[in-house]
């Protein structure tokens, strides 16, 4: 091989190399992203629990005005259904986001002016990350990933769930015809899991993904600290 | 790293930098590739002992440091090495 196709080919390795560890470091972040999930997953259900807790308020107080007040149930009914599927949407809405926004306030990237050296700044990023911390947040990431998935799900449900059951409680007092709620329950379900059905499947591959990125990141770390500068 | 003695085992960043120094000017004086190297000249000197040593760079008596064929295979069969295991890896999407 001559001394120019020898540089060209070192070149375009060097080349090749900037990029898969910057699709790496990537990965890294985004599993930095997941880990933040599990700390936002405390307020998240808080966020949750507060709109149910709001709905269930509205629903005694608008019970009682017919007894208190002497209103018209049936008048009333419209307006609790309402203001319930207000309450629930928003706390939703405020739970997704607030989630969204603190994920959004992970620090990524951080390592792109070091990949700008080549190959000695790959170098000082694989020699700097701490694997420990890597691997225990990968675990964390995919548990955080489980638990908003099933949080995410369980707040569909009831927020279906509510308006159903109001739905079914009016046509009770309208038509006489009652739904049971395990009924009721059931539609919501399999309502939310149809309406959820791509974020499943891909939360699904994504935890696999996130399994596998653990074994191969830690049969590296073996190998990248056995390796040492030999001719 | 004990900045006292010498190196038992070197810093694979610095010795990728004084590499990649040397392939990009070919030859330089200890004074111009620490300079170009970021690295004190103390500092340099025991790299570049080491690396002596062990056949990757070559001083001569005018103070110049040049880059052995040895020296250059070494660095890219490490940059193929990283290559290597670190494109097994599978990342999850992003």
């Amino acid at each position: 091989m001559g001394k120019h196709q020898r540089v060209w080919c070192c070149c375009l390795t060097e080349e090749k190399l900037g990029k898969k560890m910057e699709e790496f470091m990537t990965a890294l972040d985004q599993v930095k992203k997941y880990r933040q999930l599990i700390n936002s997953l405390a307020d998240f259900a808080l966020i949750i629990v507060a709109s149910v807790i709001a709905v269930l308020s509205v629903n005694i107080i608008v019970n009682l005005l017919p007894v208190l007040f002497g209103y018209d149930p049936i008048q009333l009914n419209p307006i609790n259904f309402l203001l319930s599927l207000v309450l629930l949407l928003s706390g939703l809405s405020a739970g997704v986001l607030w989630v969204d926004r603190k994920i959004a306030s992970v620090r990524t990237g951080e390592w792109k002016s070091s990949l700008n050296e080549g190959t000695p700044g790959v170098l000082k990023l694989l020699q700097e990350l701490k694997w420990e911390t890597i691997f225990n947040d990968i675990r964390l990431a995919k548990l955080g990933f489980v638990l908003y998935g099933f949080l995410r799900i369980l707040a569909y449900w009831t927020l279906i769930f509510i308006p159903l059951a109001i739905l079914s409680a009016f046509l009770q007092s309208i038509i006489h015809t009652s739904i049971s709620l395990i009924v009721v329950l059931m539609i919501a379900l399999i309502l939310v899991l149809i309406l959820n059905r791509n974020d499943l499947i891909k939360r699904h591959e994504q935890i696999g993904n996130l399994d596998s990125l653990l074994w191969e990141l830690r049969w590296f770390d073996s190998e990248f600290r056995r390796a040492d500068f030999k001719a | 790293m004990n900045s006292e003695g010498p190196i038992s085992r070197p810093d694979l960043y610095v010795l990728a930098r004084v590499i990649k120094v040397l392939k990009e000017k070919n030859r330089l004086n200890r004074t111009n590739l620490a300079t170009y190297t970021g690295l004190s000249y103390d500092r340099l000197m025991k790299y570049l002992m080491w690396m002596s040593d062990k056949g990757f760079v070559q001083l001569d008596s005018n103070g110049d440091v040049s880059l052995t064929k040895r020296g250059a295979e070494t660095y890219e069969n490490l940059v193929k090495w990283i290559l290597e295991y670190v494109g097994k890896v599978r990342f999850p999407e992003s």
